[in-house]
């Protein structure tokens, strides 16, 4: 529940009984518990890291109150942080497209399956979701790391000498995020296939459509819903995203995400790393805002 | 868009011994039935009598486990839907949301696969067809429930199948439209020479409609007759009911000579020629509404007039007489003879009878 849930203060307004309600005003809104409660741990917080965006990094006394845009102008004009906002929104749309890649006909199988096999095969995709996502992410650095299940295995074997690079990068990072991401993709999608026509798979079959035909042409412009909020929700998910990139992305790859942690942790620059929270903030606004824009009712 | 192809002619579809069943649930039971080139043919009957798990068998969404159905000489039981070449009319019309009416129309083109030119020119074509031309780039929810059923058929038509089949294809449209289709239907498939088969419930639209009628019953064929034989001999007791044909009267059943007559009250004795065939203790006498002579009377007669109301050229009697209700049908001319509520005396018009065993 959000401040926008409250009542409007019209003074018609009826409760359920039909009685006139006493008329509103601004103020006994604002002076409401849950109101003073959002007020209070969401809006300050937010407005204080605002506030130290736009204040400037001293190594003496951690920022001095100089305010200004530099912050935000050092983040957009640096080659450095330009390439880190690359590297974010290449991890979110290549982990997009594997999660659409892979839990398409994930979900396809899922929606088709009989009875039984059906609430068996949902929880078997949110089984990921059901763990602590630091255990999971850990999980993977045990497969993938140095000294880990398939390093320890394969040098056993002696197919290698020196521990393969698969821990510490874009890839196992990626792999950790899929592996996070799938669910809310194959829901998603699951959802909206649920709810098609079986009726046009019929007549698309009448009138002579083969199987790639009836993919292409009738399923998946029919499910485009699906895939425009599986797709926002994987993106916005993972460019987001901290436990994963921090964990499986060690000293080599890092995320906007990790750096901010970095910033506020390490390099005490709490005005640039507020500045990132900024950033990333906007970006996941625009890109709800394209995914609106894209996907609104013609 | 080709028109009556004179070179189309004899049997389009056989169906031999067809049989389907689900489970224990015997849908389709030794179905057997020839359907002619350019004919329209109406499968008629109650709900689960069969007759849209008989269109969706020959359509290829059941797959009978008996019989064989062979389409213009080729056995099609084993093929896809798809490789049929039939034009279906659903429903609900199962019109493809995400496209226009081109797309739509156009879809069975593109599978296949003919050139975009020839893709639009037999789209509009068929578009023409219905009517429906200046509605092209619309898509199917800007639509009003006629248009989309006319989108519908040019979309089942524009590939120009062997076969056309529409699944109660009028059933969504409020009366007055109905009438309209109804008349429009017939008029496309005739001017396309396209053989149809189309299920109803509703007997007026099947009379209305089509060359011949298949009456089915729980999984059989009662009867295949074009609407005049039809109500002139039903085959049974039940189809006569079915279709309305007129009074079913059962009772006490005497044989004379040639004619059985039943008892009914008030010296009513009602005859017809006897049956070959029929057991007389299952058999009931079919008497149609305008074959009921009915005179007012002062004497005393167990039968009273209920109701009496006007019916275009014609007048709708209904007698009662305890629990039996009788109907017949008079001359307009006749209305100042009656009174509702007033004693009536009737009499069967000699040779407008005819009996039906009863199962």
């Amino acid at each position: 529940m959000t401040m926008a849930t409250q009542q409007h203060p019209t003074s018609h307004a009826r409760s359920s009984k039909g009685m006139r309600n006493p008329p509103r005003g601004r103020m006994s809104t604002l002076l409401s518990p849950i109101a003073t409660f959002y007020a209070l741990f969401l809006l300050l917080p937010y407005f204080y890291i605002f506030w130290l965006s736009l204040t400037r990094y001293s190594s003496t006394q951690l920022y001095v109150p100089d305010l200004g845009l530099h912050n935000y102008i050092r983040i957009l004009t640096d080659s450095y942080y330009l390439g880190l906002l690359a590297q974010t929104i290449g991890l979110g749309l290549f982990v997009m497209s594997v999660t659409l890649l892979l839990g398409y006909p994930l979900a396809m199988r899922i929606v088709a399956a009989g009875k039984t096999a059906k609430p068996i095969l949902l929880i078997l995709v949110m089984t990921p979701l059901l763990v602590n996502v630091v255990v999971r992410t850990y999980a993977w650095l045990v497969l993938l790391g140095d000294n880990g299940v398939i390093n320890k295995a394969l040098s056993g074997i002696g197919l290698i000498d020196a521990p393969l690079p698969i821990s510490g990068n874009f890839f196992s990072v990626a792999i950790g995020l899929v592996h996070l991401s799938l669910p809310l993709m194959v829901l998603s999608l699951v959802s909206v296939m649920e709810k098609l026509d079986k009726g046009l798979f019929e007549a698309g079959e009448s009138l002579g459509a083969g199987p790639m035909k009836m993919l292409v042409g009738v399923h998946i412009p029919l499910c485009m819903q699906g895939i425009g909020a599986g797709s926002l929700l994987v993106f916005c998910t993972v460019i987001s995203a901290f436990v994963t990139p921090q964990l499986l992305g060690g000293n080599r790859f890092s995320t906007i995400s990790t750096i901010i942690y970095q910033k506020f942790t390490f390099s005490m620059n709490w005005p640039v790393g507020a500045a990132l929270v900024f950033v990333l903030l906007s970006l996941n606004f625009a890109v709800i805002l394209l995914h609106s824009f894209m996907f609104r009712e013609k | 868009m080709a028109e009556v192809d004179l070179e189309e002619s004899g049997e389009i579809l056989k169906i031999e011994n067809v049989g389907l069943r689900y489970g224990d649930v015997v849908a389709l039971d030794d179905i057997n039935l020839n359907i002619d080139a350019r004919e329209f043919v109406a499968l008629l009957g109650p709900s689960g009598c069969g007759k849209t798990s008989l269109l969706r068998s020959i359509a290829g969404f059941n797959s009978p486990q008996k019989g064989r159905i062979v389409l213009k000489g080729k056995d099609v039981v084993d093929l896809q839907p798809r490789q049929r070449n039939i034009g279906i009319v659903f429903q609900d019309y199962a019109l493809f949301p995400h496209m226009t009416v081109r797309k739509n129309v156009g879809f069975g083109l593109e599978c296949r696969r003919m050139s975009a030119g020839e893709i639009e020119a037999r789209s509009m074509a068929a578009l023409d067809k219905v009517r429906l031309a200046e509605l092209a780039d619309r898509r199917p929810k800007e639509l009003s429930g006629g248009q989309q059923q006319r989108v519908a058929l040019a979309r089942a038509i524009a590939f120009e199948p062997s076969l056309l089949l529409l699944d109660e294809p009028l059933g969504a449209l409020d009366k007055q439209l109905r009438s309209r289709m109804q008349f429009e239907l017939k008029e496309l498939q005739r001017s396309l020479g396209i053989t149809a088969i189309f299920v109803t419930h509703d007997q007026d639209e099947a009379v209305a409609m089509a060359d011949r009628i298949v009456v089915m019953r729980d999984g059989r064929v009662q009867q295949v007759a074009t609407p005049s034989a039809l109500f002139a001999r039903p085959a049974t007791a039940w189809v006569a009911e079915f279709i309305d044909a007129g009074n079913l009267l059962s009772g006490e059943v005497c044989a004379d000579g040639n004619t059985w007559s039943v008892q009914l009250p008030g010296g009513f004795t009602p005859g017809a020629m006897a049956p070959t065939a029929v057991d007389r203790k299952r058999a009931k006498l079919l008497l149609p509404a305008h074959q009921l002579e009915v005179v007012a009377t002062t004497e005393a007669s167990p039968y009273r007039l209920a109701s009496i109301r006007p019916n275009g050229m014609a007048l709708d009697l209904l007698i009662a007489c305890g629990e039996l209700r009788l109907r017949a049908q008079l001359p307009v001319s006749r209305r100042d003879e009656f009174e509702v509520g007033a004693s009536v005396r009737l009499a069967a018009t000699p040779g407008g009878g005819l009996w039906l065993p009863d199962d």
